[in-house]
């Protein structure tokens, strides 16, 4: 496959068949944020579907001295938000069972990898429950390898502000499931 | 109380940790349960962010459909002016003056002055090709004996037929009518009937493993005077460009010419022939609609790098010499051919061999009435003879049809030996090798009136003989209806059957046929005992089914590798 600068530049110069290539390569990734981001399978693939007409509509002014990925993130992330003020979501929630096969194997703490089973969905939740940025940040931290920089450009905000999201998060995460075990569902 | 490591693990990137400290975290978590349970949720939460959900591979096209595909062609260098502003906007921040002046000249470019270098730059970009495609694919060409793909690779069409229900459907009040008349009571569609390629069938198809499909067609689609048309052709597009996108090729196939065609010869083979449907050999009106379907088709389909070729007419019949003969037969394919040409020089054309020819005065030929041979006395009797023509044409693959030994296949009668197979297709190779060294098509098949056993030992037998002298090859067919009215068994060498009519036939919970009348078609049909065994699953109707077709299936995905 071509490297995504010619793609930008051959769909600049007219042709469609290398935006579909760019297309091809982000929509995935860019379904799956939306998705964790509404939880709506039903509003994804809408919004999905808005933001490439944007990113194609808009490509004259992507500035190739920036990170590609970056700029369609941030694309992305404001029409997610734009949707949520428009109209309400319908979230269809997920399916755990989907993820199942992506839990890490502890082998020298099996009965860790039971535990952690049976309270997926609750982690699954916190997730959920975090403030919109502290999640924004958060998903964008692992959902692409993106530095504190990057995802500070996507969301408008200073590296050290989505930093701090990033670790509040996690403060977040530690902190309910040390919760949960004292509440005695974990141990 | 909280443990002082969690700090430390919350801060820190532990997939960037030295070997030493990552030691020490394992040393740590082996012991603390709140660090461990973090670390655990962490690492959850990591996967189950990563984890891309199913999604349709196939959406990227919704997109590139949603989009103006010319948006980029139409102002180029008003979209490069306006990046470079783009890139600009830090500095403009820095001098209000300065950017009050650039937004000026930038009015001025793109709305004034460049007005007409920017249409000129349009218009030559628009004749660059854009079919919306997105394919690997390259135009197919000939080259001696072989197709070629656009990097001159030889390519082997490997294919299945779509037959699309190109014949059409009965149609109460309008069939009974022409039944009754002695014509064919089946009506060409004049929309494509909306079952006959469904997502799944495209889905299917993919799996498959074939590398083109044959893609037929009837004229009365693409007819001049058909109010659907251009909504036909949509489709037809669209379809090429999904098929393009899975990187399977497109045979626009003509199976139903305006005038005689291969369904309404069932009916038309007894009459007299000066009572015969005339064919677009004999009749001028019906040659010249035939003519201008492919010069339309040829216009739109152009550039579509998805589109190995046309074919240009399905078993033509060579009119008796009265009418011109063989000589008006080459006429004809010739012009329609030039015709193309003029308008896609890309594009291969298939030319068929003549499937039968009207019996000259004095000639014999088989009286189908009478089942005797019988000297034709002016009533221009069928002469069941084929043969190939040459064109004058570039880029021609010539098509045969191979069903062969005709009772065998088509009812089960007798055998087949492979030397006569052989001799068969090496006859018409040598035929191509002679006339300019072109390359050969055939569209082969056989009904499920044979067993499993013998079709699969026939299929290969055949496809020994198509890889040994390097010709391409399409299976009839990939999908057919089933139903009360329809020999599942004769008339049926589709690999998948799919139950089209099955609400006004049956009912179900407690399955029952609706009337005697499609209670009793049924069983003559052995319809009854396919719906038991591969339509009736319990309560549930399965509407599309492989039949007992997998090893035919699996025999095609061999010769296919």
């Amino acid at each position: 496959m071509l490297d995504e600068s010619t793609l930008i530049s051959n769909t600049l110069n007219g042709d469609i068949q290398s935006f579909a290539l760019l297309v091809q390569a982000y929509q995935g990734q860019l379904y799956n944020f939306i998705y964790k981001m509404t939880k709506s399978k039903e509003d994804t693939e809408d919004i999905l579907q808005d933001v490439f007409v944007k990113v194609y509509n808009n490509l004259y002014k992507y500035n190739n001295n920036y990170r590609f990925s970056t700029w369609i993130y941030s694309i992305t992330l404001n029409t997610i938000k734009s949707s949520l003020k428009k109209k309400k979501l319908r979230p269809s929630g997920c399916n755990i069972d989907d993820f199942i096969e992506e839990i890490p194997s502890f082998d020298d703490s099996p009965e860790l990898l039971i535990e952690v089973k049976e309270h997926y969905k609750e982690i699954i939740e916190i997730i959920d429950s975090l403030k919109e940025k502290q999640k924004t940040a958060f998903i964008l931290r692992y959902i692409r390898d993106f530095s504190y920089k990057e995802i500070g450009k996507i969301m408008g905000i200073s590296q050290e502000a989505a930093k701090m999201k990033v670790h509040r998060a996690k403060s977040i995460l530690a902190k309910k499931i040390a919760g949960m075990r004292k509440e005695g569902d974990f141990e | 109380m909280k443990c002082r490591y969690m700090d430390y693990l919350i801060n820190c990137e532990l997939d960037s940790l030295p070997n030493e400290k990552s030691e020490k975290i394992n040393k740590h978590i082996s012991t603390c349960m709140d660090c461990r349970n973090y670390l655990g949720a962490l690492m959850i939460s990591k996967k189950y962010i990563a984890k891309e959900p199913e999604m349709d591979k196939y959406f990227y096209m919704r997109v590139i459909n949603a989009i103006d595909p010319d948006r980029y062609k139409k102002s180029k260098l008003t979209f490069k002016i306006l990046s470079s502003l783009e890139r600009l906007k830090p500095a403009f921040k820095a001098s209000l003056g300065t950017l009050a002046v650039f937004v000026a000249v930038a009015l001025l470019i793109t709305g004034g002055i460049f007005d007409n270098l920017g249409n000129w730059i349009a218009k030559s970009s628009n004749n660059r090709s854009n079919t919306g495609e997105t394919t690997n694919l390259t135009f197919l060409r000939t080259d001696g004996q072989n197709i070629v793909t656009g990097t001159g690779e030889i390519f082997h069409i490997r294919g299945v037929t779509l037959t699309n229900n190109f014949w059409g459907n009965w149609v109460n009040g309008e069939s009974e009518k022409l039944q009754s008349q002695g014509m064919d009571p089946i009506i060409r569609p004049l929309v494509q009937d909306a079952w006959v390629l469904t997502d799944d069938d495209f889905e299917r198809i993919k799996d498959l493993g074939c590398n083109t499909v044959l893609y037929d067609i009837n004229y009365q689609l693409f007819a001049e005077d058909n109010p659907n048309r251009e909504e036909n052709l949509k489709k037809l597009k669209e379809h090429i460009r999904r098929f393009s996108s899975m990187d399977i090729y497109t045979a626009v196939m003509l199976m139903a010419p305006p005038g005689l065609d291969s369904i309404n010869d069932a009916y038309e083979k007894y009459k007299h022939g000066s009572e015969r449907i005339k064919s677009v050999f004999e009749d001028d009106t019906y040659y010249e609609q035939w003519v201008e379907m492919w010069k339309y088709l040829a216009e739109e389909l152009k550039d579509f790098k998805g589109v190995a070729g046309y074919g240009l007419i399905n078993q033509p019949r060579a009119p008796s010499e009265s009418e011109g003969g063989i000589g008006i037969f080459r006429e004809r394919l010739n012009n329609v051919c030039r015709e193309i040409r003029k308008i896609d020089k890309n594009h291969i054309i298939f030319v068929p061999e003549y499937n039968s020819r009207e019996a000259n005065p004095g000639e014999s030929y088989w009286n189908e009435k009478t089942n005797s041979y019988v000297i034709d006395n002016g009533e221009q009797g069928i002469i069941w003879e084929r043969g190939l023509v040459k064109v004058d044409s570039s880029n021609v693959v010539y098509l045969f049809h191979f069903f062969e030994p005709y009772n065998f296949v088509n009812d089960g009668v007798g055998d087949f030996d492979a030397e006569s197979l052989e001799a068969q297709v090496r006859k018409r190779y040598e035929w191509a090798k002679n006339v300019g060294r072109a390359p050969l098509l055939t569209e082969y098949g056989i009904s499920r009136v044979n067993s499993v056993d013998k079709r699969v030992q026939w299929l290969e037998t055949v496809h020994d003989i198509f890889d040994k002298y390097g010709i391409s090859a399409s299976y009839f067919q990939y999908k057919n209806a089933v139903g009360a009215f329809i020999n599942v068994k004769t008339g049926f060498n589709a690999l998948y059957g799919e139950y089209v009519s099955w609400d006004s036939e049956i009912g179900l919970n407690p399955f029952y046929f609706v009337n005697e009348h499609v209670a009793t078609s049924a069983k003559e049909n052995h319809f009854d005992e396919a719906l038991k065994e591969y339509y009736l699953k319990g309560k549930n109707l399965k509407k599309i089914s492989i039949l007992d077709n997998q090893p035919i299936l699996e025999t095609l995905q061999n010769f296919w590798k």
